[in-house]
């Protein structure tokens, strides 16, 4: 469960766009050591998509995808 | 009746890019920046159809496509313009106008701004520029300015060995694609289905009122906004009535899933929504036609200024990508800096 984790940082993006979505996300986990955990939030389909999917290629281990609204995703990454 | 036909191809290509996230300048950007390809093997799919469909209408005598001259200076830099104003914007033509529709204000101030931009540049005060750019034109061979106009083939079971060829690559590249994880609303492979059939209907939509070009956003917005505003019905056409049914389209599928929402970007990024979308408006009317008119309905004739304009339309969005990655960086080893120094300054005070 989401509660378990041990969040080491918290992006807020739900009203953010594209490229922005993603390139923040990105940084910001790069920025984070092996085993910690980014949470993000995400306030469009495309986006909680994309992210999750894109963060997966690049090699970090996706943990959790939860829509927690209608339009409210909230996606938990470990640094790999 | 031309309106209804416009109206049901609009909802339902509305509702296709809405539930498959299908924004081109995604795709675009993809090459670049992600390693995921989703929405390119969407956009490959989409060819596919339309080269195919059009090609043997067009052999069969149902279609007889309008092909754009070869005016490459218009094609380099308005195609250019339009990719950095489509990233700046949140997103390309067809993905500014069905992200209306599910709510997002950021993308209606693109949409207004690509209103003005296309007014501007098509039949406004910009017009001598986009004159200009496209009195300039290379002549390709005798036929059509298309890669077979260009290749000098003429005869009918070469151009199929090209499409063939180039068919059989691309299905062959799509049929290994990885199974597409952490899915929210259609598969690549429905989205692409659907938008290219909807492309492939624009075309017959098209030839039954003898305009011969298929599915386009730049043209009929144009259009529109004579009409809405100068009271000039003449360009008006099923794609008039079409462009206004993508977001109604897209409306009714995020309602459906309850993602229509009103989402507010913060003001600066607003602003530039704005911005973006004025400037993707001048490159789409210098260039003669947006992500659809040139990188869908242009390509499905293999016509040269479409293909131009799309290469030129991926390298302005890889150098907008670029440089916003850049400034996110700087600005977020600044804000880790800062941090930092916070950090060090409160350990020698405790």
């Amino acid at each position: 469960m989401a509660e378990q984790v041990d969040v080491k940082k918290e992006l807020k993006l739900e009203n953010e766009v594209c490229p922005y979505t993603f390139v923040k996300s990105k940084l910001a986990i790069e920025q984070l050591v092996t085993g910690e955990v980014l949470r993000i939030h995400l306030g469009n389909s495309e986006s909680a998509a994309n992210v999750p999917r894109s963060l997966d290629l690049e090699g970090h281990e996706v943990l959790t995808v939860d829509r927690i609204e209608p339009s409210h995703w909230v996606v938990d990454v470990r640094r790999s | 009746m031309i309106a209804i036909a416009g109206i049901a191809l609009g909802l339902l290509l509305g509702f296709a890019l809405q539930r498959g996230g299908y924004c081109m300048n995604t795709a675009f950007r993809s090459f670049y920046l992600e390693k995921d390809r989703s929405l390119v093997r969407a956009w490959v799919l989409v060819l596919i159809i339309n080269i195919i469909g059009v090609t043997l209408f067009t052999d069969l005598g149902i279609l007889s496509p309008l092909v754009a001259p070869f005016f490459w200076p218009a094609a380099i830099i308005g195609g250019f313009v339009f990719g950095v104003g489509m990233v700046v914007a949140g997103g390309c033509a067809s993905g500014t106008y069905y992200r209306c529709g599910r709510g997002m204000l950021g993308s209606i101030a693109a949409l207004v701004g690509f209103v003005i931009g296309t007014a501007l540049t098509d039949g406004g005060a910009l017009t001598p520029l986009q004159q200009g750019l496209r009195s300039y034109t290379l002549p390709v061979g005798a036929g059509d300015a298309t890669l077979f106009g260009l290749l000098g083939i003429e005869a009918a079971w070469l151009r199929w060995g090209v499409i063939l060829v180039l068919a059989a690559v691309a299905g062959l590249w799509l049929a290994r694609s990885p199974k597409q994880k952490f899915l929210v609303g259609w598969s690549w492979q429905r989205t692409g289905l659907f938008v290219g059939l909807a492309a492939f209907a624009a075309w017959l939509l098209s030839a039954m009122q003898g305009r011969e070009f298929g599915l386009s956003f730049t043209q009929p917005t144009v259009a529109l906004t004579r009409f809405l505003v100068g009271g000039d019905s003449s360009g008006i056409s099923a794609a008039s009535f079409m462009v206004i049914g993508v977001p109604v389209g897209a409306f009714l599928a995020a309602k459906a899933a309850g993602e229509a929402v009103l989402r507010m970007p913060d003001p600066k990024r607003f602003v530039r929504q704005f911005g973006g979308g004025i400037t993707m408006g001048l490159g789409a009317s210098i260039a003669g036609g947006c992500n659809i008119g040139h990188s869908i309905t242009g390509m499905s004739t293999l016509g040269l200024t479409a293909i131009v304009s799309t290469v030129f339309i991926i390298l302005g969005c890889w150098v907008a990508t670029g440089v916003i990655y850049r400034i996110e960086k700087k600005h977020m080893e600044e804000q880790m800096r800062l941090a930092m120094a916070d950090i060090a300054s409160g350990g020698e005070t405790v």
